[in-house]
C-alpha cells in the first residue's frame, strides 16, 4: 500500500469567478506529490523480478496474408521461450496474429525481427467511408417538399476524422504471478472489470489474486472492457510458466489497435426560414469503423436544438483499420461539430447573429443562461460580421453547446475511524486522472467535519470495496453519494459513542474543523473522541445502479465560446481564448473540475485542428502511427483557456456528470469562429491550413455581407 | 533492434576510415543520434557497427566562429547553439532562425548541424519498413498514387521526397561550402552536396563512403530571413519555408538569394524569384510580391499538395520583408 | 564475443599522426586475429596488456578508439549525482537504462521516438531526450532525472507549484514537464509566457494541463499567473 502524504493546499487566486463554488476549493491533488516526483507507479512502470516480455505479432497492412515466417529463428535466440503463431489472416494494420515470449525486452523485440514475417497484400482495401458507401441516399418525401417549400436551404457535406484517443501510457499489463498467486497491475479504466474477466486466463481463484490500479496514465474511454488481448495473454502465458509476465503496447500499437473515435460524415439538407427557423429535413450520418461494422454513432442532431422535422438515417462503414472504442462523449464531438457549423451557416445566409438565433432554438433554460453568460465573457459584441473583412489576419468568434446524462452505476464505499484518530477512505475505483482520490478524501474528511490531511485515501485495487469504472462520467457522480453516505454512517456510530462518554443527546452533537461540538460548544477534541472507539467504526454507503433518488443530477450542459484568429496568406489559425460554462452540480473540488472542463477543450480544440489517423489508400496501413505526424496540440497552440462552473443558486442535489461534456461543444465552436473570420466554412476536420486556404479561396470568389 | 558494437573514434579523420573500414559490413555514421536511432528502432537499418563521434570537437575551439565576413560552423555544432548563437542572430539570422524552428528543445539540444544536413527523408512510406519503396531498393513509389499531401511540388520524380533540412536552404543563400575529410577533395559547395531522384535514389547527398563532414562556411548575411508555415505550432515538420539573403544599399535591393525548403527533393533555388527582387526598392510590396509569385514556377503538385504553391509564394514573401526587418502579417500579440 | 574490456591498450608512441595509423594498422590486424572466446586467452597472452574501460575510455580521448559490446558492456552513469554501475548492451538506449536496469521509472516511454518528451532529462545542464540517446552517451555526464529534483527531503519548488496550480491530471507526461520547467528555469529564472511556451513545446500533455503548467511556472519564477478575463 502507498502512503499518501498530505499536500500543500493554499489558495490560487487566478479564477476568481469560481471562488467558492465548491466543497473543497483549495484542495489540492492527493496524489501530486508522487506524480511530480516521479515516484507513482503506473503498470508501464513495473517490471518484476525474473519476468517475461510478451509481444503481439501484427498484421502491417489494411489486410493481408501471412504467408511466411521463420519461427526457428527467433526460437533459437537466447532468452525467447515461445513463438505462437494463430492466425494467418490479417484485416487491418495492427491485428494480431500471434504473439512472442521472451526473458528481456531486447529479446522480445529480436525475436519479432528475426521471425521475418512475410505477408501478401491484398488489393481492395477500403479506408475511408466515400469509397465504402454506396451511393448518396435519397432525400426523404416529407423533406422533400419542406425543402421545396422553403424560404432558403442548406445542402452540406461534413465530415470528421479518426481520433486515436493517444493515452500516454499504453495499454498493457504486468502479471507478477508465481504459480501461486499473483497481483496483476493494470492500465484500466476499471479494475473489477479486469479482475472479472481474468478468472480463467490466470488460472487462480479470486482470493490469490488482486488487480492493482493506482495510477493510470490516461483512458478516456479506450481502457474500459475488462482485461483485454493484452491482459488474457499475459496473463495466461505468467499462468503457464509461473512466471511474471509483462505486456505493454508499444506506440504505433497504441495508435492501430486500441481503439479510437471513428471517422463520421454527415450530410445535412434542411430547410429554414429568413429568421433562422429550422423547418425541418434530412440529416444522414455515416461512421467510419472497423471490420466488424460497429460502433460508428455520429450524435445529430443532438436534440438540444429544435430543429424541426428531421428524418435521420446512419450507416456504419467497415474499413480495414483499427476498430473504434468509447472516446470520451463517443458520437458527441463529430455531431455537435456539424451541428453547430450548420446553424452557422443558416445564420450566415439569413445574415443573422449565430447567437440570437441560437437562443430561440436551444431547447434548455439554462443552457440559454450560460450562453449569455459565456457571450459576454468572451466578448461577443466585439465580433465581427462574417465575411466582412478582407484583411491578411482575420478575427472570428463562435459558439457550441453541450449536455450530458447521468448513468446511475453501484459503488460501494468505506470510511474507516480508526482509534487513533485516522480515517481512511476506501473504494477500489480507479483514478485515471480525473483525481478520484482527492475527490473521496474531500467527501470523507468534509462528512466527517475534519480536515482533508487527516484522511488516508486507498484506491485502486480488486480487494476494496467494487466501484464503477471510470466512463460516461459516472465516477464522481456515483461515487458522492456513497462517500457521503459512508462519512455520516461513520460519523454518526462515532457521536453515538461521545454521546454515551457525555451523557448528551445524540441529535445535539456535531464535528466541526476537527472539534466534537454539543449544541455548537466543543466538548472534545477528534482525537478523544476516537480514543473512546475500541478499535475502529467502519461506516458504510451504498450507490446502487438503479438510483432514481436525483433526477436533477442529470443534463450536465454547458456552453463554450471561441476568440481566434486566421492568417488568411498561410492558413494558420491562432486560437487566442475559450470560455467554457459548464454546469457540474455541486462541485467537491474546484481545482480538479476546473481540470476536467480544461482538459476537455484542449482534446476537442486538438481533434478540431490537427489530430488525423492517416491510412494509405493502397495498403490500408495507418502512416502516421506516431507522435510527430499524428498530431496532438502542444503548448504553443494553446489559447487562453477560462473554465466556468456554473451553478444555479445553491446546489445541494450532488455532483454532475463532468468528464465528458467539457469535449463536446469545441471543434464545433472552433469551426463557427472560422467561418466569420474567413467568410466561408471549413466543413471538413481538422481543420488544417490548406483547408483553411481553400476556405479563403472560395470566400473570395463568393463574396457576400452577412452576420 | 539488433545488437551493434560502439566504436567512439578521436577524430573525424578516424570516423572516416572506419567507415570504409573492411571489417564492417554495415557501418554507420552516428553523432547526434536522434535520426539514426529513429532508423534503429523503424528497423531500417541493422548497423554491425556504429562509429560514434557524438564527442568528436572540431580543431577550432568555438562552435560558431567569425572571421570578417565569413563563419566557420563545426559539424558537431547543435541546432540549439545555431539557434541562440548571438554571432549569428546579428550577421546570420536565417540561419539562427531556419534552427531554432527545427523540431524541439530536446532534440535541438543534441542535434548536430551536420547530421540535420545528411539526415534521411521523413517520408512515411520511407521511415517505414513494410513499404518496399525506391528509396529502399524497391520499384515502387507509394507517394504517387497514395498519402502525398506533405510531398514534393518540384521535380519529375520517381522519388517525391521533400528533403527534411532546416538549415540546408539557410545554408544554400549563405553559400555555404562544406568541408569533409577521408575522401580525394576538401570541400564540396552546398550546391553540389545534393541531388534530385533522378540521379541517385538511395541517397539525397553527394558525399562518398568514407567522407565526413568536418565543418562548413558560408558567407554572412545581415539581411537574411526565414519563414515557414507548419499545421502545428508547438513542433512540426514545416509545409513549406523559403530562406532569403539580400545585399541592399540604401533602399534597394542589389542582390538577393532565394532557397525553399519542404517543397523538392533537394532544397530548392529560387533563382527566378532572386532575380526578380534585384533592382527592386526595400519598400516596394508589389515588386516583392511578383518576385514571391514566381516561387512556385514550373511546379508539379501532386494530387493532395497544391496547397503548397500559395503557401510557398507567402513563405517568399515574408522571408524578403523579415529580410528587410520590415512587418510581416502577424497574430495580435505575436506568433505562438 | 561478450567482452566487456577493449581489446588493446594504448600505444604510447602514437602521438604523431604517422604514429597513430601505424598503431591503428597494428590494432585493427591485432582485432582481426581474435577469433570468439579465444580472445580473452589471447589478449593476456599478448604483449599489449589488458585495460580496464576507464582507461580505455582515456585512450579513446587521446587516439586510440575500442570497441565497445555488440554484447553487453559495463559502464558506470552519472545519476542524480549517485554513481550508477550497469552492465548493458551498446544498444540500450538511456531510458531503457534508467528504467529497466536502475529501477527508475520516473522518466516515462510514451512514444519512444523523442516527439513527446516524456523521457526528458538533463544532460549537463542540457535538456535532452533520454529514449534517443544511447546509454553510453551518458557516461561521464551529469544526468538529472525527476527523481532527483528533490533534494534533502523537501521537492523543488517547481514541484510545489504543479501541485498547487494542478499542472497534472493522469500524470504520465507529468516528470517529462516537470523536468524541461526546471531546465527553462535553471537557465531563464522569470520566463516570458512565450518562453514558456517555446521551452515546453517538445512536451506533450494528452489529458490537457498546458495551460495550469504555464501558471505553476510562473510562479515558480516569482511572476504573477494568469487571471482569467485578460486577453494575452
Amino acid at each position: 500500500m502507498l502512503p499518501f502524504a498530505p499536500t500543500i493546499t493554499s489558495p490560487t487566486t487566478n479564477r476568481p469567478l469560481n471562488s467558492g463554488s465548491s466543497i473543497n476549493d483549495h484542495a489540492s491533488r492527493l496524489d501530486g506529490e508522487l506524480k511530480v516526483t516521479g515516484k507513482a507507479k503506473y503498470g508501464k512502470d513495473v517490471y518484476p523480478a525474473n519476468g517475461l516480455f510478451v509481444a503481439f505479432v501484427r498484421c502491417p497492412y489494411g489486410a493481408a496474408t501471412l504467408e511466411k515466417y521463420d519461427d526457428a529463428a527467433a526460437k533459437i535466440l537466447p532468452g525467447v521461450l515461445e513463438v505462437e503463431i494463430t492466425k494467418k489472416e490479417g484485416g487491418y494494420h495492427g491485428a494480431s496474429v500471434g504473439y512472442v515470449v521472451a526473458e528481456s525486452t531486447l529479446a522480445m523485440k529480436r525475436a519479432l525481427i528475426a521471425l521475418n514475417c512475410q505477408w501478401k497484400r491484398k488489393s481492395d482495401v477500403v479506408t475511408s467511408i466515400q469509397q465504402g458507401m454506396k451511393e448518396e441516399p435519397e432525400v426523404t418525401p416529407g423533406s422533400e417538399s419542406l425543402l421545396k417549400s422553403a424560404d432558403k436551404t442548406l445542402d452540406a457535406q461534413y465530415s470528421t476524422a479518426v481520433q486515436t484517443h493517444s493515452s500516454l501510457e499504453t495499454h498493457g499489463v504486468s502479471v507478477d504471478h508465481n504459480g501461486d498467486s499473483a497481483t496483476v497491475y493494470a492500465s484500466t479504466q476499471g479494475t473489477f472489470s479486469v479482475r472479472d474477466g481474468l478468472d480463467d486466463a490466470i488460472a487462480l481463484p479470486r482470493s490469490k489474486y488482486e488487480v492493482v490500479c493506482e495510477f493510470v496514465g490516461g483512458g478516456f474511454g479506450s481502457k474500459l472492457g475488462g482485461p483485454g488481448k493484452e491482459g488474457l495473454t499475459a496473463a495466461k502465458i505468467a499462468a503457464k510458466y509461473k512466471r511474471p509476465a509483462y505486456l505493454f503496447c508499444n506506440r504505433a500499437e497504441e495508435h492501430l489497435d486500441t481503439g479510437n473515435r471513428p471517422s463520421s460524415r454527415t450530410t445535412v439538407k434542411i430547410a429554414f426560414t429568413n429568421d433562422g427557423e429550422i423547418k425541418g429535413g434530412d440529416i444522414r450520418t455515416w461512421g467510419g469503423v472497423g471490420p466488424n461494422k460497429a460502433g460508428g454513432g455520429c450524435n445529430i442532431p443532438s436534440k438540444r436544438y429544435q430543429l424541426g422535422e428531421i428524418k435521420t438515417g446512419h450507416e456504419d462503414i467497415a474499413l480495414n483499420a483499427g476498430m473504434p472504442r468509447a472516446f470520451r462523449a463517443p458520437g458527441h464531438p463529430q455531431g455537435a461539430f456539424a451541428e453547430e457549423l450548420m446553424l452557422d451557416e443558416v445564420a450566415f445566409a439569413c445574415g443573422l447573429d449565430p447567437l440570437e438565433m441560437r437562443l430561440k432554438l436551444i431547447k434548455d433554460n439554462s443552457t440559454k443562461e450560460m450562453a449569455q453568460m459565456g457571450a459576454g465573457l468572451i466578448g461577443w459584441d466585439k465580433r465581427p460580421r462574417t465575411g466582412s473583412q478582407s484583411g491578411v489576419i482575420r478575427r472570428g468568434m463562435g459558439m457550441g453547446i453541450t449536455s450530458w446524462g447521468r448513468f446511475p452505476s453501484e459503488v460501494d464505499a468505506e470510511v474507516v475511524i480508526n482509534r487513533d484518530g485516522s480515517v481512511e477512505a476506501r473504494t477500489g475505483t480507479q483514478d485515471i486522472g480525473t483525481g478520484q482520490r482527492t475527490i473521496v478524501g474531500i467527501l470523507a474528511s468534509d462528512g466527517l467535519g475534519i480536515p482533508l490531511e487527516a484522511v488516508t485515501v486507498q484506491i485502486g485495487r480488486s480487494s476494496l470495496p467494487k466501484g464503477p469504472g471510470s466512463g460516461g462520467s459516472v465516477t464522481t457522480v456515483n461515487s458522492a453519494p456513497a462517500f457521503i453516505a459512508a462519512a455520516a454512517d461513520a460519523k454518526a456510530k462515532l457521536l453515538e459513542l461521545v454521546a454515551k462518554r457525555t451523557s448528551a443527546d445524540a441529535a445535539d452533537l456535531a464535528i466541526k474543523s476537527g472539534e466534537v461540538l454539543n449544541k455548537g460548544n466543543k466538548v472534545m477534541a477528534w482525537k478523544d473522541a476516537c480514543a473512546l472507539i475500541p478499535d475502529s467504526i467502519k461506516g458504510t454507503g451504498k450507490n446502487f445502479s438503479d438510483n432514481k433518488q436525483d433526477k436533477s443530477t442529470g443534463n450536465s450542459c454547458g456552453a463554450q465560446f471561441v476568440d481566434l484568429e486566421v492568417d488568411t496568406e498561410t492558413g494558420v489559425i491562432r486560437v487566442h481564448r475559450i470560455v467554457a460554462v459548464q454546469a457540474c452540480g455541486r462541485v467537491v473540488a474546484r481545482k480538479l473540475a476546473e481540470s476536467q472542463v480544461i482538459g476537455g477543450v484542449i482534446q476537442g480544440l486538438s481533434y478540431a485542428l490537427f489530430e488525423d489517423r492517416i491510412l494509405d489508400r493502397q495498403t490500408g496501413a495507418m502512416v502516421n502511427a506516431n507522435f510527430d505526424m499524428y498530431k496532438i496540440a502542444g503548448t504553443r497552440d494553446m489559447p487562453r483557456i477560462e473554465p466556468v462552473l456554473w451553478q444555479k443558486g445553491k446546489e445541494t442535489a450532488g455532483p454532475r456528470s463532468l468528464g465528458e461534456p467539457p469535449t463536446v461543444p469545441t471543434a464545433g465552436a472552433i469551426a463557427c469562429a472560422v467561418l466569420n473570420a474567413v467568410g466561408a466554412p471549413v466543413r471538413h476536420l481538422p481543420i488544417t491550413p490548406d483547408k483553411v486556404l481553400a476556405a479563403v479561396t472560395a470566400a473570395k470568389a463568393n463574396k457576400k455581407g452577412g452576420a | 533492434m539488433k545488437s551493434f558494437a560502439v566504436i567512439q573514434p578521436g577524430t573525424f579523420a578516424e570516423a572516416a576510415s572506419l567507415m570504409v573500414d573492411k571489417k564492417y559490413s554495415l557501418p554507420v555514421l552516428k553523432a547526434g543520434g536522434v535520426d539514426v536511432l529513429d532508423h534503429l528502432k523503424e528497423g531500417l537499418w541493422s548497423p554491425d557497427i556504429l562509429v560514434n563521434v557524438k564527442r568528436v570537437r572540431g580543431e577550432n575551439g568555438e562552435a560558431i566562429a567569425q572571421s570578417g565576413t565569413q563563419l566557420r560552423i563545426e559539424a558537431n555544432t547543435t541546432l540549439e547553439e545555431l539557434a541562440r548563437s548571438k554571432v549569428l542572430l546579428d550577421v546570420a539570422p536565417v540561419l539562427a532562425q531556419a534552427a531554432v524552428s527545427a523540431a524541439t528543445p530536446q532534440v535541438r539540444s543534441v542535434a548536430s548541424a551536420a547530421g540535420n544536413l545528411l539526415q534521411r527523408p521523413r517520408c512515411w512510406y520511407y521511415r517505414h519498413s513494410q513499404f518496399d519503396c525506391l528509396k529502399k531498393g524497391g520499384n515502387f513509389c507509394y507517394a504517387v498514387e497514395g498519402e502525398n499531401k506533405f510531398h514534393a511540388i518540384f521535380g519529375p520524380g520517381p522519388c517525391h521526397i521533400v528533403h527534411p533540412s532546416n538549415i540546408a536552404p539557410a545554408l544554400m543563400v549563405l553559400d555555404a561550402v562544406v568541408y569533409v575529410t577521408g575522401g580525394k577533395r576538401e570541400s564540396v559547395k552546398i550546391a553540389d552536396l545534393f541531388h534530385m531522384p533522378e540521379k541517385g535514389i538511395l541517397s539525397e547527398h553527394n558525399l562518398e563512403p568514407g567522407e565526413v563532414v568536418t565543418h562548413f562556411t558560408c558567407a554572412v548575411a545581415g539581411k537574411s530571413g526565414f519563414y515557414a508555415i507548419k499545421e502545428k505550432q508547438s513542433f512540426d515538420w514545416p509545409c513549406a519555408f523559403a530562406c532569403v539573403a539580400l545585399e541592399v544599399d540604401g533602399d534597394t535591393i542589389k542582390n538577393a538569394r532565394v532557397c525553399a525548403g519542404a517543397v523538392a527533393p533537394v532544397p530548392w533555388n529560387l533563382p527566378a524569384s532572386a532575380d526578380a527582387l534585384k533592382g527592386a526598392k526595400t519598400s516596394d510590396d508589389a515588386a516583392i510580391s511578383r518576385a514571391a509569385s514566381l516561387a512556385s514556377q514550373a511546379a508539379k503538385p501532386m494530387r493532395d499538395n497544391g496547397y503548397k504553391l500559395a503557401m510557398l509564394e507567402t513563405c517568399v514573401r515574408r522571408a524578403v520583408l523579415r529580410a528587410l526587418g520590415r512587418d510581416i502579417p502577424s497574430f495580435t500579440g505575436g506568433p505562438a | 564475443m561478450q567482452h566487456s574490456v577493449p581489446l588493446h591498450s594504448p600505444d604510447p608512441q602514437s602521438e604523431s599522426t604517422s604514429g597513430v595509423l601505424a598503431a591503428r594498422v597494428s590494432r585493427r590486424g591485432f582485432m582481426q586475429s581474435l577469433g570468439a572466446s579465444a580472445a580473452a586467452a589471447t589478449v593476456a597472452n599478448s604483449a599489449q596488456a589488458l585495460v580496464t574501460a576507464k582507461e580505455a575510455e582515456r585512450a579513446a580521448a587521446k587516439n586510440a578508439p575500442a570497441v565497445m559490446g555488440p554484447g553487453p558492456v559495463e559502464m558506470t552513469l552519472n545519476v542524480n549525482g549517485q554513481p550508477r554501475p550497469i552492465k548493458v548492451e551498446p544498444c540500450t538506449t538511456l531510458l531503457a537504462a534508467l528504467r529497466e536496469h536502475l529501477g527508475m521509472t520516473g522518466s516515462k516511454e510514451i512514444c519512444d521516438r523523442g516527439a513527446c518528451g516524456g523521457c526528458s532529462v538533463i544532460i549537463d545542464g542540457t535538456l535532452t531526450v533520454s529514449c534517443m540517446m544511447l546509454a553510453i552517451d551518458a557516461v561521464g555526464s551529469e544526468i538529472t532525472t525527476v527523481e532527483g529534483l528533490a533534494k534533502g527531503g523537501k521537492i523543488d519548488p517547481i514541484q510545489e507549484m504543479f501541485i498547487k496550480h494542478d499542472a497534472l491530471q493522469c500524470g504520465y507526461c507529468t516528470p517529462g514537464l516537470v523536468v524541461a520547467s526546471r531546465w527553462l528555469l535553471n537557465n531563464n529564472p522569470s520566463p516570458t509566457l512565450n518562453q514558456i511556451r517555446h521551452a515546453l513545446a517538445g512536451n506533450i500533455c494528452r489529458c490537457g494541463t498546458y495551460t495550469n503548467v504555464f501558471n505553476a511556472v510562473l510562479e515558480a519564477s516569482g511572476q504573477a499567473p494568469l487571471v482569467d478575463g485578460k486577453l494575452v
